[in-house]
């Protein structure tokens, strides 16, 4: 039925176009999987600031996934709290009596504790970090289509403590958080070619690390935050390169008569997933941080982009351009892929802590979406164009 | 040693790079994945893309397929052109910046855009041009001579136009 339907929908588009019979996609329409949750309440938390973060709690739980809020009676669990001097103390109490799932303080400004415990208690309940505290970085563009700047953002996940974090006045593409949060890397032309800065969040200062012949872009922290990799044309031609994250000379991992870009580090650091077309469309690959032989995914869609690799190391999500702009998830142990987003205009996913939720792009709107759902949540902000969505872990 | 070793093999890819090129004639473009042609390697940079003349050699700009950094034949008379313009102006330094259409994603629109560039470069540099005058970058989807996704626009964008860099 859902396949029929499909082609229905399909087929009068290749009529009308084409290039679309090239890239044609054979990958399966999303499956929707029921998730079971959890009935929670939230008794309104005390203290000043109290009713706006009993609104934050609610949101962030909803947002999990793994909740739903319902009423007092109810409730499987009943999470309370006081804003404090020093954040918030919270605790989440099961109906049935007992000690509590959670009870402790949270440290930070109201928002940000009230977060932590939203996490705390995820975590509790269902053994995967929650992704309430995280924050994303991002690039908006501004200004006229054929004159447009391109500024690094970093928001919340859920939109609040939006901040613009360069001012260019250029094309800045691709910011990536490092490992523990604290550095942003990503690529601007505002020297006139294109090079690799990384911000220092708490010192607010930014370096070069990258200022090679030809491009410097896409460079992603390993996980020890140690080394960068990217893509650079020093050599001719776009390739795979790493380098230490304080700079120095890159070494080579890629040679190929195509464009090679994107590279995402495996969790565990023995491998780089990559785009290349050096087989006809772009593809994903993998390649050791070492170099060797690449080895290509097998995606089942012509045109695949932006890989990122989840945090517990089981999947990769990328940009299916092919189908109008989806988001794919392969899946590292059955090899078999999936599309995961309802609609079009997706792009550029950003794995959530929960290896279940992603950030990604929306014709120029962030959202977030559930891989086992489909559903696409907006990340509301006042800016426009907004691409290159990354979290941090 | 070592050096003059791998110099060595660097002349014997040129050299099997040029008899291969040879073999295929006209029937090959240049650029094409198949075709074995050694990069030449970007020189240190000069100038500033974003403020140069794009409008001196606007008409030898090059215009690409879909997902292609293939020069097709019909686009190879505006590059003897700009090899010749070149070879008059042995001072002049240029910039080809590469660029794509709105489709596609970012990172791979810039990469792309760049490796256009480059098809170019090497394709002047293949008529003797010097490699050292020429750089590149690479603009992606930001720089379109166009606006809107339209079949004519996006023909327009995917391009690689020649700057003089000043």
């Amino acid at each position: 039925m859902l396949l029929s339907l499909s082609m229905r929908l399909i087929l009068p588009l290749l009529l009308l176009a084409p290039s679309l019979l090239l890239s044609q996609d054979s990958a399966p329409v999303i499956v929707i999987e029921q998730t079971r949750k959890v009935d929670v309440a939230i008794s309104p938390i005390a203290g000043g600031e109290g009713p706006a973060m009993t609104k934050v709690l609610q949101n962030d739980l909803e947002r999990s996934g793994a909740c739903r809020v319902v009423e007092p009676a109810a409730a499987s669990f009943t999470l309370s709290g006081t804003i404090t001097p020093a954040g918030l103390a919270g605790r989440a109490s099961p109906k049935s009596g007992g000690a509590p799932l959670v009870d402790s303080s949270f440290n930070g400004d109201a928002r940000r504790a009230t977060h932590q415990f939203a996490d705390a208690f995820i975590l509790a309940l269902t053994g995967t970090p929650g992704f309430a505290s995280s924050r994303i970085a991002f690039a908006s563009a501004s200004g006229t289509k054929k004159n447009s700047k391109k500024e690094i953002y970093i928001c919340d996940i859920d939109g609040a403590n939006c901040r613009q974090l360069t001012q260019d006045g250029a094309l800045g593409y691709g910011p990536k958080f490092s490992p523990d949060g604290n550095k942003i890397a990503y690529s601007s032309d505002k020297s006139g070619y294109r090079d690799t800065y990384i911000i220092d969040l708490s010192s607010k200062k930014r370096s070069i690390v990258a200022q090679f012949p030809g491009q410097n872009t896409g460079a992603a922290f390993s996980p020890n935050g140690s080394t960068l990799a990217l893509s650079l044309s020093k050599f001719g031609n776009p390739e795979i390169c790493t380098l230490s994250s304080s700079g120095g000379e890159p070494t080579r991992l890629t040679n190929t008569r195509g464009t090679d870009c994107s590279p995402c580090w495996s969790p565990d650091g023995a491998q780089i997933v990559y785009v290349s077309d050096e087989r006809g469309s772009p593809g994903l690959y993998l390649i050791s941080p070492n170099g060797g032989t690449p080895e290509k995914l097998n995606t089942e869609s012509s045109y695949t982009t932006e890989p990122d690799w989840s945090p517990d190391g089981k999947k990769i999500a990328y940009s299916i351009t092919s189908g109008g702009g989806q988001i794919g998830v392969y899946d590292l142990e059955t090899k078999k892929t999936r599309i995961v987003s309802r609609g079009s205009g997706l792009e550029s996913p950003s794995w959530t802590r929960n290896s279940r939720h992603i950030i990604c792009s929306q014709n120029g709107t962030l959202v977030l979406l559930d891989s086992l759902t489909g559903e696409a949540i907006k990340v509301p902000n006042n800016l426009s164009n907004n691409t290159e969505p990354n979290t941090t872990r | 040693m070592k050096y003059t070793y791998l110099s060595l093999l660097a002349l014997l890819a040129i050299l099997s790079g040029c008899a291969d090129k040879d073999k295929k004639g006209d029937g090959a473009a240049f650029g094409d994945s198949t075709d074995n042609i050694y990069d030449q390697a970007l020189p240190e940079r000069s100038g500033n893309p974003d403020t140069a003349d794009y409008d001196t050699l606007k008409s030898e700009t090059v215009f690409f397929s879909y997902d292609s950094f293939t020069i097709e034949a019909k686009e190879r008379p505006k590059l003897d052109k700009l090899a010749n313009y070149l070879s008059n102006n042995s001072k002049t330094k240029i910039v080809i910046a590469g660029h794509t259409d709105a489709r596609g994603t970012p990172q791979y629109n810039l990469a792309l855009s760049e490796k256009r560039a480059n098809a170019v470069r090497q394709y002047l540099i293949g008529l003797g041009a010097s490699g050292s005058n020429i750089s590149t970058i690479g603009y992606g989807e930001d720089r379109p001579s166009s606006e809107g996704e339209s079949d004519s626009a996006n023909n327009a964008n995917r391009r690689a136009a020649p700057g003089i860099l000043r």
